[in-house]
Parts: C-alpha cells; structure tokens; sequence
C-alpha cells in the first residue's frame, strides 16, 4: 500500500515538475495516436458513408468484417504490421520498423474499423428524410450524401473520439512495431510496462495518471457530444 | 391564342415495388399557375404521385412530362427539371443550424454567390414573416414556424412548382391561416404552380382551382372548383366529398371500386 501512495506522490511531481523525459513520452504519444486516428478519419469516414449508401452484393460481409475488425487484437496488428514492414517483408525496403511511423500505421490499422463502422452507423442512424429533403431542393447526389454525413456529424464525432480510446491506450502493437526505443519510439503504455517491470514505480504511476487524465478527457468529450444530441433531440436550444 | 402547354403531363404511370402496386394508368395534364389538390384516402398513392411528379422516383411504367420534356426517357438531365420544383414533406426535417443556413441550402447546391445567397434569404424570411429570425437554430421553432422556414427554403428557389404534402398536418387553427394565405402569396405573386395533397377538404375548396381525386392508385375524377355538386361520376368521390358519417379508408370496402 505504502509503495502506491508513495508512488501517487512521486507520479504526481513528475507530472507538475514538468519532467522532460515524461513531457516527451507523452507529447510522442500523442502525436503517434493523433495521427493514427486522422489517417482513420479520413479514410474511413467517406468508407463508411459509402457504405452507408451503397447496395452491392458483398456489401453485408464487408460490413460483417469491419464489425470483426473493431475487435482485433493489438497484439495481431502488431505481429502483421512487424511482418509487412520487417526487412524480408514487403515494405521491409522502407525500413520503417522501429520508428515512430510504424506505430502510426499500426494504431491506423487498429482504429480504422471503429472509425468506419461506428461512422457507418452515424450516418445509417441520420434521419432517412436528410437525402430526400435535400435532393428535393435540387442537390446532386454527392451534395445529398454531404449534407446526411453532416447531419450525422456528432456520431461521427463520436467514432472518432472511440478510434482514439482505442489506440491511446493500447500496448501490444507499438511494443512490437516500435521496439520500445528511448528517445525514439517510447511512449506511455510501453513506458509504464517497462518502469513497472524495473520497479521504478513512480515514472510508471505518473505516465499512469497521464493515461487516465487522457482517457478521462475523451470519455467527458463522449458525454458532452452525446449530452449535445440528447439536448437537440428533445428540442432544447 | 394557342392553349398554354401544360406544366406536368403523365402518360399511364403507374408504380409498382416488391410486387404490390402502388400507381395505375395514371394520365393527367397539370395547367400551370393553379393550385391543384390531389384528395384520396389513405395508402391511395398520394405520396407517391409527388414524389414521381418531383422526379425523385421513376415511374414503372408510363411516362412523365415536366415542362414539354420527358423526364422517364432517361437521356434528360433530371437534376435541371428536379431544379425548377421544391417537395415540402408534410413533416419537412430542417436541417442542423439556423433559419438563415437552411433557407439558403437550396441556394448552395445551385452555387450561387454568396452576396445574392444572403439578399435572396433574406427576402424569402421577410416574405414568411419570419424577419429577425435569421439566427435563431432550428430547434427553437414551433411546428408553424418550422412549415414557414420551409415554405422560405422552397421560395427562396423560385420554383416553377411548389409541391406540397399535407402543408398544415398538425397545425393549429391560426398557423393553418397563415399557412394557406402564404400558399395563395406564393402562387399569385410567383405565379408558382401549386400541387398539394390535403385531406382537408374545406382546405382544398378555399385554396384550389382543380381537383383531382385518386383512388386505390388511380385517379378517377378531375374537376375545377365549383363543379362538384352536379358533375362528380363516382361514388367514391362523392363519399369522400360529401357522404358517409367519416371519411376513411374503412369505407373502400363499402363503396367498392
């Protein structure tokens, strides 16, 4: 018990010492996942209101994939992304593995499915009259599916901000693709598995806390966005 | 003077989906400048019959007509006829945002300026009498105010045809009078040919030139105001004008067709 709570303090002083090493870890982390989920977004937005439109024959097993993909685990994208991108993979001429690119294509992978099926469901779950209203005031069609993609904007919002809970906090797949390089691919979750194994149980809280700060922030934004819809669908101002 | 060519003319269309049919040998010719009120039971095909003449379905047969051009040939650019009519739903949805952004939808999707966008906007509003409500959000409107921004969003484009389904549903006694005189404006000062589908049929006299009356998807009976009382062949026509304690579809099976 003792050991927590003084690890509580520590982690804590870290934090408002502003201390460099975890400044970096956290700012990498950031910035790995943040452009993780943008490279998502924008695929898998327009992915997903495509098929959110569309009628195909292998439409449903598409949509069964991506379902399937929302659960997959870090561990396997990491195995894949290591073995596209190791020397004898296919990308191995990059020479990407063990960098901070190679964790961005990881997360990529690991959050695009939720990005595009909750963004799918968004737009599935916009008012059907959206479309007709707006064909009707003489849109094209891509200025209908526009302006349904719009109106489906908070529970796309909402896709995107459950793309990022997922990568943020995800260990398997940046321990594989990044190596867990001081200076260069640490970042908070493979900190914390590393100071926790070495016993520097202060760096690990503190990076914890960060974590916990973030996670705690997305699930408030969550709340606020699905609060705002609540508000607008019972007529408030 | 050569007879002015009709605004909408339909050729035997009829509409069928997944086996059942909604349409039948449907022919009309649809004179412009009047406002025309289509009448009918429930599930008659009233919705349908708009959507066709909006050309946001295609008929399963037959053919449509929209200003001499045949918008079912499939070579005609049916986004420039679509362009030259509005639909106003009987619940129209406004989109997210304010007065102000819906009423100039149409406006973009043309790609008009955003000078003429604004002044254009801001006439339509005044013509609802909804000037000062430019900013306001949607989502504060009442459900008579929320028919007039769509009525501004369907005038704003000066449409040939202004197409309505069930205007004033749900309305009270007041935001129906002014829903109506705002219809009468439109089509007197626009000359915009009016289509309203009302199951108000003291409605439908006080606004409408010509009547058309659809039955079980087809329409039977077209006569102008005032002929009514001596010039209606079918009884289910007068039923619904006139006859049976209530006018509903409980009594199709009793008249038969």
């Amino acid at each position: 018990m003792e050991t927590i709570v003084q690890g509580l303090k520590q982690g804590l002083l870290l934090i408002l010492s502003a201390d460099p090493g975890l400044f970096f870890i956290v700012a990498l982390s950031l910035k790995v996942s943040l452009s993780a989920v943008a490279i998502a977004a924008f695929l898998g937005i327009p992915f997903g209101a495509f098929l959110a439109f569309s009628r195909f024959p292998a439409r449903g097993l598409l949509v069964t994939i991506l379902d399937t993909l929302m659960g997959l685990p870090p561990v396997v994208v990491g195995l894949v992304v290591y073995l596209v991108l190791s020397r004898s993979g296919p990308l191995g001429d990059l020479g990407l593995l063990f960098t901070d690119r190679a964790m961005i294509i990881a997360q990529t992978v690991l959050s695009f499915p939720i990005v595009c099926a909750l963004s799918l469901a968004a737009v599935q779950g916009a008012d059907p009259r959206a479309f007709r209203e707006a064909l009707s005031l003489g849109a094209t069609r891509y200025q209908a599916v526009w302006v349904v993609v719009r109106e489906a904007r908070l529970g796309i919002a909402g896709a995107v901000l459950a793309g990022l809970g997922r990568v943020v906090a995800e260990v398997g797949a940046v321990m594989m693709v990044g190596g867990n390089i001081a200076g260069a691919t640490r970042v908070m979750t493979t900190a914390i598995v590393l100071e926790t194994s070495m016993g520097n149980f202060e760096q690990a809280i503190g990076l914890g806390m960060v974590l916990i700060f973030i996670a705690l922030g997305l699930n408030l934004a969550l709340s606020m966005i699905k609060g705002g819809r609540a508000h607008r669908a019972e007529g408030g101002v | 003077m050569a007879e002015k060519e009709p605004l909408f003319v339909l050729e035997g269309v009829g509409y069928r989906v997944e086996g059942a049919r909604i349409l039948e040998d449907i022919s009309l010719a649809l004179e412009e400048g009047l406002i025309h009120a289509l009448l009918g039971f429930n599930g008659a095909g009233k919705t349908t019959l708009l959507r066709i003449l909006n050309l946001l379905i295609r008929p399963t047969e037959g053919r449509v007509f929209f200003l001499g051009q045949d918008a079912t040939s499939g070579s005609n650019d049916l986004l420039e006829s679509r362009r030259k009519m509005v639909l106003v739903s009987q619940d129209p949805l406004l989109f997210s945002g304010t007065v102000f952004s819906n009423v100039a939808k149409g406006l973009r999707f043309r790609g008009i300026g955003r000078a003429k966008t604004a002044k254009r906007v801001r006439e339509a509003i005044e013509f609802v009498s909804l000037a000062g409500f430019e900013d306001r959000g949607v989502h504060t409107l009442s459900g008579g105010e929320a028919r007039k921004v769509a009525l501004a969003r369907a005038l704003v484009l000066r449409p040939r045809a202004l197409l309505l389904d069930e205007p004033t549903i749900s309305l009270d006694p007041e935001s129906i009078k002014e829903l109506e005189d705002l219809v009468r404006r439109i089509n007197r000062d626009f000359r915009t040919t009016v289509f309203m589908v009302t199951h108000d049929l003291a409605q439908a006299t006080r606004m409408a030139a010509s009547f058309l009356f659809i039955h079980q998807g087809r329409i039977i009976e077209t006569w102008r105001a005032g002929d009514e009382k001596g010039g209606l062949r079918y009884e289910q026509t007068r039923r619904y004008l006139f006859g049976g304690p209530e006018n509903g579809p409980a009594q199709e099976g009793k008249t038969g067709s």
